[in-house]
């Protein structure tokens, strides 16, 4: 599965292990996604400001903060079919606006790609994930049962 | 005091003026007219209808819908559409009505933007709440990228980045979508008469220093802003509008009355207080009842500067009118930083005599919410005055607990009693 959440940072191990327990192998994601925003490296010749402001504008992955000419999941859709991803978590942490209001537009594009997906919200102070245990082990169940294998 | 719902004369007025700009939008489209959706903290009306635009403004949109008792089916319709709980809810309320029709809150059919003016002031949810307009509309879209005033001061590089934008994209933008090119002597016209409007509006907030307090600066302060913080500001109209108000508050100084209420002029103060953020939009009514019944009055509050704060100084400068377009954005409330607004609180507290002052911390509201209880201990030291804090919802109904509420509100006031009467053995 990819995991998409608009992780500013690193989301809590137990979540990853909640998930990975739940019978799904994270093949992508976007976790500590401040670090990995820009796609390959900032170009070493010319002026290196322009070439750092460049590489935020024009190689920026996909993110709740940035508008883009492509459609809205198009880079998701993209990401999940090149990891060969059998579905796609949705899991935002509550009251991350930015996270939350992109889920529906990134759930349209998911969707009309014909891609599993399922979401579910966690809360970033608590270590809890026994439904999420329970939502991502369905979720992984209804892949097996549907899917090809 | 009487039982029917009391309106001062300025209230009529405005209310006319509502209406007929929400009949103006229902047949926009049909008078081949243009609308601009954009949100009230940096809001640019001047320039809107510099363009003879009409501005549509989704908050308020929002927030009248709550007020009518129609919010939470919009919210619940956007909820369907897989929008979390957890979310702005005036996103989901606006989200909800697009998908019901595009209906607004007097009944009458919104227009479809022209161009959504996304004026990025303080609050991130604005740049999600217009990508999924933009998609519900396929309209084009422009930003004004307002930067946060992080040092607590606005600086001239700051300046000068918003005025290059509204000279490069902003005005650029208006001039492909309406086909008018810009007129800048039009758009300082309009300017002179928000100087105007703004002056008169200033008055009528610092007519609350008097004791007894002529006006309710939360409460009824909400109607007080709405013609200067929507789509009136540069308009006759809106001048007219605050002179009549200003006509009526020095009426009620003169006349040593207390502000009116929806049961008629409260009668006795007994509380002064300051109110930080925004009003609960669905228990509105109720939440005022609270205060005016326990003798409440607010004498000043943060949320009537989310669309400017006046009150410090600031006008809308004709002889320097992108400037000065600027500066009001730089300068709304939600764009300080919290040291800046405890402060501000603070000073309210001082300058207006208050007792004490409330926090009311809204669920869905980031932009405010965030820091409230850092704000709460820090205006405590600053002014030495004892803050509440009670916590409720812009627009969904759901998280509005009226017993809770009521019940944190009288505590609180009978506090400010008891360290009334302990001063008063002490002195």
């Amino acid at each position: 599965v990819v995991v998409v959440g608009s992780f500013c940072e690193q989301p809590p191990l137990n979540l990853i292990r909640t998930i990975e327990r739940a019978g799904c192998y994270v093949v992508d994601d976007d976790f500590v996604l401040g670090h990995r925003l820009v796609q390959g490296d900032v170009a070493a010749a010319g002026d290196p400001l322009a070439a750092i402001v460049d590489a935020f504008l024009e190689r920026a992955r996909e993110a709740a903060f940035i508008y883009r000419d492509e459609g809205k999941g198009t880079e998701l859709v993209r990401r999940a079919r090149q990891s060969q991803a059998e579905g796609i978590l949705f899991c935002a942490p509550s009251f991350c606006d930015p996270a939350l209001l992109d889920q529906p537009m990134l759930v349209r594009a998911v969707e009309a790609a014909g891609i599993p997906h399922t979401n579910f919200k966690y809360a970033e102070n608590t270590g809890q994930f026994q439904v999420i245990r329970e939502q991502a082990g369905t979720f992984a169940d209804s892949i097996k049962l549907w899917g090809a294998a | 005091m009487t039982t029917d719902v009391q309106k001062d004369r300025s209230m009529e007025i405005q209310k006319a003026m509502l209406a007929e700009h929400y009949q103006a939008l229902s047949t926009a489209e049909d008078d081949g007219r243009h609308s601009v959706y954009t949100f009230v903290p940096g809001n640019l009306t001047e320039l809107i209808r510099c363009f003879d635009a009409l501005p549509v403004l989704p908050e308020i949109n929002a927030l009248q819908n709550a007020m009518r008792k129609k919010s939470w089916g919009y919210i619940s319709t956007a909820e369907k559409l897989g929008h979390s709980e957890d979310v702005c809810t005036y996103v989901k309320c606006d989200i909800g009505m697009a998908r019901s029709g595009n209906v607004g809150p007097t009944g009458q059919r919104l227009p479809k933007p022209s161009l959504l003016l996304l004026s990025y002031t303080g609050c991130f949810t604005f740049m999600k709440w217009f990508e999924l307009l933009q998609q519900e509309y396929d309209c084009p879209i422009v930003m004004l990228h307002v930067p946060y005033q992080g040092g607590g001061q606005p600086t001239q590089s700051m300046r000068d980045y918003v005025v290059r934008q509204l000279e490069e994209k902003v005005i650029p933008a208006f001039e492909e979508v309406t086909g008018q090119r810009f007129d800048q002597d039009r758009l300082s016209e309009m300017l002179v008469r928000s100087r105007e409007a703004e002056d008169a509006f200033v008055k009528v907030l610092e007519s609350a220093k008097s004791t007894p307090s002529p006006i309710d600066s939360y409460f009824g302060g909400v109607y007080y802003i709405a013609p200067i913080f929507t789509a009136f500001r540069g308009t006759p109209e809106a001048v007219r509008y605050y002179d009549a108000l200003w006509e009526e508050v020095q009426g009620r100084v003169a006349r040593g009355e207390g502000p009116t209420t929806p049961e008629g002029e409260l009668i006795e103060e007994k509380y002064r207080v300051v109110v930080e953020g925004p009003p609960c939009w669905t228990g509105f009514r109720e939440l005022w009842k609270m205060f005016y019944d326990e003798g409440a009055v607010v004498v000043a509050s943060t949320y009537t500067k989310v669309g400017g704060l006046y009150d410090l100084g600031f006008r809308h400068d004709p002889e320097r009118p992108l400037e000065t377009l600027a500066d009001y954005c730089l300068g709304c409330y939600t764009n300080l930083n919290l040291p800046a607004r405890a402060e501000l609180i603070a000073d309210y507290v001082r300058d207006y005599k208050a007792d004490g002052f409330l926090i009311n911390s809204v669920k869905s509201c980031n932009s405010f919410s965030a820091g409230q209880l850092l704000i709460l201990r820090q205006v405590e030291e600053l002014c030495g005055k004892p803050g509440g804090f009670i916590e409720s919802d812009l627009v969904d109904p759901r998280y509005f607990s009226p017993a809770n509420v009521k019940n944190r509100l009288e505590s609180y006031f009978q506090m400010l009693e008891q360290k009334r009467h302990a001063a008063a053995k002490g002195a």
